[in-house]
């Protein structure tokens, strides 16, 4: 018996992303590759790059004053 | 007058617990197995994916004790079963996500520097474990999918010769190389690649490593070299 709740959930995310189907595939040249993967791996390139250039948050502690 | 000089202590009768004693004392004294500072250049994002992909580790074997406990009808038919499988599947895609940034960012950092070879071995060496741990776990969902990856992985495991002793279509064999064998080695490579990095401490980026070696002369065992020959580059 599934819950209303989760019922009108999973009616909103399927219409955001259907997976009700093969995955689609990106096809240049030599390069195949499916849809999921390649957002996959773009995504890790992306953070890896916000990794090196953001600012890492410092802590609010006061210096130490050097002698 | 005769002195008697007090008896001396018997000397310390040598064990092996105590060999492994003073050398786990010495290599990781506790200071440092759980430090309480790091160096200012470990402020940096890139430092975090290391203990991401712990984190991800340790959701992914609590999740897969809970699974193992309960079997496949539990896991494929329940509320709290499907959502432990799904907690399984997303920890380890997390895990290779932040475990692959991390390789990232220690190779452009050339991480085996400073006698840190042990360290960058073990961690590469885990993640490639960790490659086939997922795949007989891939294999061991017990549905259609892992019936699709079973019947085409196991081509490439014949046409590399490995097939008879590691068959993708013996369910058994698959399952326990996913719930012991592949786990207890990923489990112990993580576990001396977290004790290597808390005995070298965190690779420091190329400019501070450098400043680090100007401040810390390299002591030689051998004679100084003379005033002369300190200019002359060594042969």
């Amino acid at each position: 018996m599934s819950h209303p709740g989760r019922a009108r959930s999973v009616r909103f995310m399927a219409a955001i992303f259907n997976l009700n189907h093969h995955a689609g595939y990106v096809h240049w040249h030599f390069f195949q590759m499916s849809w999921p993967n390649l957002i996959v791996i773009i995504t890790m390139l992306v953070v890896f790059a916000l990794a090196i250039a953001l600012p890492f948050p410092r802590s609010h502690q006061p210096a130490e004053e050097q002698p | 007058m005769t002195i008697i000089s007090p008896k001396p202590a018997p000397p310390r009768r040598r064990s092996w617990t105590l060999a492994v004693r003073e050398r786990a004392v010495g290599a990781w004294p506790p200071e440092k197995l759980l430090a309480d500072e790091q160096p200012s250049y470990v402020s940096s994002w890139i430092y975090v994916f290391g203990v991401l992909s712990l984190a991800a580790l340790l959701v992914c074997i609590g999740s897969g004790l809970v699974l193992t406990l309960k079997g496949p009808a539990w896991w494929h038919d329940t509320g709290v079963g499907l959502f432990f499988n799904s907690l399984h599947l997303w920890s380890v895609e997390l895990f290779f996500f932040f475990l692959v940034i991390h390789l990232w960012g220690k190779f452009w950092m050339a991480a085996w520097r400073g006698g840190r070879v042990r360290t960058w071995v073990t961690g590469a060496l885990a993640f490639l474990v960790s490659i086939p741990t997922a795949l007989t776990g891939y294999v061991s969902q017990q549905n259609f999918d892992s019936q699709w990856i079973s019947t085409q992985a196991k081509d490439a495991m014949n046409s590399a010769g490995i097939g008879a002793f590691f068959n993708l279509m013996n369910f058994g064999q698959m399952y326990s190389y996913h719930i012991l064998v592949l786990p207890a080695v990923v489990i112990v490579l993580v576990i001396g690649h977290v004790l290597l990095v808390r005995k070298h401490g965190v690779v420091p980026p190329f400019e501070a490593g450098k400043k680090s070696q100007r401040r810390r002369p390299r002591q030689s065992r051998s004679k100084p070299r003379p005033e002369s020959a300190r200019d002359a580059p060594r042969a």
